[in-house]
């Protein structure tokens, strides 16, 4: 059985690297990421799991980390915005200026990751299903719709779905 | 705003550990809460909302976070995610109500057990579940009982003892029919104004609400009944529309217009 109380050293494995990290068990992932472990990326907008900026993902699934302790990912692989550096998801926000201001991006790359790695080929339902759960209250989602296109053309290129 | 209560987590990996730490717990009066998804917990936490010192996670019990099938059964772990449920059993009733809850980001790790007996008031995942007459496995002082869950859930599950509801047993079987339709008040990643599911077996028929009234409310009638009444909606609505709630949402009156439209769609297919 895994015990932790009061304040203890652990490390989170964030973007294929070890982080030291002191934890409490009513601390939030994403407070000990951008806290202590110095990733940005991910950024606090709800904290209440309305907003979808603070997305990552644990074992490869899409988590709002505003409402998952830290201490349920010891010992479990955490990518963050961060991780998905010269990505296909990540060049296509950049070319298609799926951003505005810019703050809920993160969330809305990580979904998008998350999804065209699961389903290359998922049609515009399924694409509104998974992004529903991201806001942009600078209501930029037509660049945000024209990325995640493109980053689905160029993946399906890379990796042809097979018929 | 960062969580302030100082508590003590516990993650069990056996059922066996789990009884041992509830009952280490209970016995020393531990003020304990049952941990999962989270996503309800962690927001009440923050807001001061819930008083606890410590939080047993349940997600170590492979019972509770397995769906296993048998010839004439789903038998679903109470910390079941809901995209596990919708990933695992497509096709079933319970995973389309479950596709409807929260957004799919929140549905990765907001679990079944969550849902049924959060302190949110909606508990969507018990609408197509009291229509198909489930079992359900609780863990009550150390033993492991099957009961219907129409025993135990009234507007609420009814838990005492720190009894855990540790599994949901769901038969597959055949509806006549089945339908269901939410209603939100704008965009559909939100809570339901109504949420209707009604469904026939052989024998009866089931009407279950979440968002109309302040708790999820059912109409049970038999077939026969049903075929009697079908036509007219005042005589479908009859003894749940008292049950409407006003909120900052919307009217009474507007939640009955909405059940009649549901109805008025439902029949129309059933037709």
């Amino acid at each position: 059985m895994i015990v932790i109380h009061g304040l203890s050293e652990s490390l989170l494995h964030v973007n294929g690297e070890e982080c030291p990290v002191v934890l409490r068990p009513g601390e939030s992932l994403l407070r000990v990421l951008r806290e202590q472990a110095g990733i940005m990326g991910p950024k606090g907008g709800c904290e209440n799991g309305d907003c979808g900026a603070c997305t990552v993902l644990l074992e490869g699934v899409p988590v709002k980390s505003c409402l998952v302790l830290a201490v349920e990912a010891i010992g479990k692989k955490v990518i963050t915005v961060e991780g998905l550096k010269d990505s296909e998801v990540q060049k296509a926000f950049h070319e298609m200026g799926g951003f505005q201001c810019g703050y809920c991006t993160a969330g809305f790359i990580m979904n998008t990751y998350a999804l065209l790695e699961t389903r290359p080929d998922a049609d515009e339902n399924e694409k509104n299903d998974w992004l529903s759960s991201n806001l942009c209250r600078c209501t930029g989602y037509e660049g945000i719709q024209k990325a995640v296109n493109l980053a689905q053309e160029r993946i399906q290129n890379n990796h042809p779905v097979r018929k | 705003m960062i969580i302030t209560a100082d508590l003590v987590y516990y993650k069990p990996e056996s059922v066996e550990e789990l009884i041992q730490c509830v009952t280490a717990l209970s016995d020393k009066g531990v003020r304990f809460t049952y941990y999962s998804g989270g996503t309800e917990i962690v927001s009440a936490l923050r807001q001061n909302k819930l008083q606890t010192d410590a939080l047993v996670d349940i997600k170590g019990v492979q019972a509770l976070t397995d769906i296993t099938e048998t010839n004439d059964e789903w038998v679903i772990g109470a910390a079941v995610p809901l995209n596990q449920i919708i990933d695992q059993m497509p096709d079933s009733l319970l995973a389309k109500v479950c596709g409807k809850i929260a957004d799919r980001t929140i549905r990765n790790v907001l679990t079944i057990g969550g849902n049924l007996c959060g302190r949110l008031p909606y508990r969507e995942a018990v609408l197509p579940l009291i229509g198909m007459d489930v079992e359900v496995v609780v863990l009550r002082e150390g033993q492991l009982i099957r009961k219907k869950l129409s025993e135990i859930f009234d507007k609420r599950m009814l838990l005492t003892n720190n009894a855990l509801l540790y599994q949901i047993i769901l038969p597959k079987r055949a509806f006549k029919w089945n339908f269901h339709r939410r209603f939100t008040e704008s965009i559909g990643v939100d809570y339901p104004t109504v949420h209707m599911v009604a469904m026939a077996t052989e024998n009866q028929v089931t009407i279950g609400l979440s968002g109309f009234a302040s708790f999820p409310v059912y109409k049970m009638m038999p077939i026969d009944e049903f075929n009697s009444i079908k036509h007219s909606l005042e005589a479908l609505v009859d003894g749940l529309i008292h049950q409407a709630k006003t909120d900052e949402r919307c009217s009474a009156e507007y939640r009955v217009h909405l059940l009649k439209t549901a109805l008025t769609e439902w029949l129309e297919v059933v037709s």
